[in-house]
């Protein structure tokens, strides 16, 4: 972890590209900044724990550390597992400081606390699985890789209810919408601070642990393919 | 029980045929050459037998245990030395030893007296602290061996383990290569050093096109063609056209110059020393040596490679 945490590409797409995206929405639509904390919050957890194994495991490729993993006495499950713990560990760190912003800075206050720490928790290791499911691509290029997962991830800041409210989009948009983790995530992290769901909780913890073993289980499939 | 047993291993990628039914047994504690041109074979075979790649068919046990059904059990017991010394450059010496060994679950107490004693082996010890990013070459590779040596492997595959190193880094892999052999850790080396596979292997197989060639010790593998033999001599002064004169001698294929020697491939030896012994008489040449030499590795791995059109070897070729 301490080798790729502070790695420029890191840097930017897991911190500075969320706050980029929550400056333009908060000076787009004019509204307290306050009230886009949640949003900044999804995005951050989104774009922070997506961005680690992107990175680290074509750089693993290059330099052929990554062999090493995948031939230590250790099931690739476990390292396909062990991957995802360090983008969400990241993204978890990450998303600590828009959560004390908002509190500190704009008085946001926290009506369901029960809501927001499984909230952070499943949408982070949910898109940290995501990330490391990308990352199969086998590929030392971590262009590559940040090209692909970027074609699935910036849409869903804008499908997903984060700063566009799922109620407003069109029939089609809605649809959409429920096919997107960030949605469920989202719809968890806004519930911490409004008090109620929009789906309710029990859906969204159910929905986002399928997102989990579905992305763990593609990727142990997909890193398998690949090593053949 | 063998350290290494495969069976009929076969590895197709699209339409290329990688390995083509190879079978061979490494017996415990024995140091294991695998030979072969670029392509071959050779680092397939390792990426199956280390449970990187599989199989497309066949089957191989490490220790009696199947690689593919008990892939883990069988990687606790190697040690694994890749081409690349891939070591985190971003860690320091003793931290990439600290990981590796707990990747291999080597105990907190152990995996420090281990290190310590690694490091201290490779000359790294006083380096411990520094980044790998840091280290010339041969640091990285001493490094690379010393983390595949930590969990006390009782087999340890070394992909290329000398390549391009400089002298002392060789001397002290070569050393620690033979120091591990004697204490019965059983050593699976690929390399493109004919002579390392030559002094360090007990047995050899060379593979060719993903099918094993010959699998025997060095020497009888030179027995088997014995009459690439040659005869080696330099005179005291340069004559250039020594060539052309000693390429006429009876029994003599091929007149090849080596620097300030002459080789001259034949299939009698003896019988052609008399014959250069009065050309040198003839034109007032002293000898300033004369030897006679046996077919090496190297000649028998040209043979079975068929890389001698390449090479232009010819004499290896015409003896044959």
């Amino acid at each position: 972890m301490k080798i790729y945490y502070l790695k420029p590409n890191i840097i930017v797409a897991g911190i500075l590209f969320p706050l980029f995206m929550f400056f333009a929405f908060a000076l787009g639509r004019n509204a307290p900044l306050g009230s886009l904390i949640p949003g900044l919050i999804g995005i951050t957890l989104l774009f922070s724990a997506s961005s680690i194994e992107p990175v680290s495991i074509p750089i693993e490729r290059r330099m052929k550390t990554f062999d090493r993993l995948l031939s230590a006495p250790v099931s690739l499950s476990a390292v396909v597992f062990g991957e995802s713990l360090s983008g969400f560990l990241y993204s978890i760190i990450i998303a600590v400081i828009p959560l004390l912003i908002g509190i500190f800075a704009f008085g946001t206050i926290i009506s369901a606390p029960l809501f927001l720490i499984p909230g952070l928790v499943l949408t982070a290791f949910c898109f940290s699985s995501m990330g490391t499911l990308f990352a199969a691509y086998p590929t030392e290029n971590v262009g590559e890789v940040m090209s692909i997962l970027n074609i699935v991830r910036l849409p869903l800041i804008f499908i997903s209810g984060v700063f566009i409210p799922i109620a407003s989009m069109p029939a089609i948009g809605q649809a959409v919408a429920f096919c997107s983790p960030l949605t469920y995530g989202n719809d968890l992290i806004e519930g911490a601070y409004s008090g109620t769901t929009m789906f309710g909780a029990g859906v969204d913890y159910a929905v986002l642990l399928v997102f989990i073993v579905a992305f763990q289980v593609a990727g142990n499939r997909l890193y398998r393919k690949f090593n053949e | 029980m063998n350290a290494i047993v495969v069976r009929e291993l076969s590895k197709q990628f699209g339409h290329v045929k990688a390995l083509d039914d190879i079978s061979f047994d490494v017996a415990k504690g024995e140091t294991f050459g695998f030979l072969g041109p670029n392509g071959a074979g050779k680092t397939t075979t390792i990426r199956i037998l280390t449970g990187i790649s599989r199989p497309t068919s066949g089957h191989a046990t490490i220790f009696g245990f199947d690689i593919e059904r008990e892939r883990l059990l069988a990687r606790r017991h190697l040690g694994i030395v890749s081409e690349t010394s891939n070591v985190y450059d971003e860690l320091s010496a003793w931290d990439n030893m600290m990981f590796t060994a707990e990747l291999y679950y080597v105990p907190r107490a152990a995996r420090e007296a281990k290190a310590k004693e690694l490091l201290d082996l490779f000359g790294l010890y006083e380096r411990r602290n520094d980044l790998a990013h840091d280290f010339s070459k041969g640091m990285k590779r001493r490094l690379t061996l010393a983390m595949g040596l930590i969990n006390d492997p009782e087999l340890v595959f070394l992909d290329e383990p000398t390549s391009g190193l400089d002298v002392a880094s060789n001397l002290i892999i070569r050393d620690v290569i033979g120091e591990l052999n004697k204490s019965g850790v059983t050593i699976f080396l690929t390399t493109h050093n004919i002579e390392e596979a030559n002094i360090t292997c007990d047995r050899v197989a060379i593979i060719n096109k993903g099918e094993i060639a010959a699998i025997d010790s060095p020497e009888k593998l030179k027995g088997t063609i014995q009459s690439v033999q040659s005869v080696e001599v330099s005179f005291n002064r340069p004559m250039p056209e020594a060539i052309e004169a000693l390429s006429g001698i009876p029994g003599v294929n091929e007149v090849k110059k080596e620097g300030d020697k002459i080789k001259m491939f034949t299939g009698n030896p003896a019988g052609i020393i008399p014959l250069i012994v009065s050309f040198a008489e003839q034109e007032h040449l002293d000898i300033v040596s004369l030897n006679t030499i046996g077919p090496s590795l190297e000649d028998v791995f040209i043979r079975l490679t068929g890389l001698e059109g390449r090479s232009g070897l010819k004499g290896v070729h015409a003896i044959d």
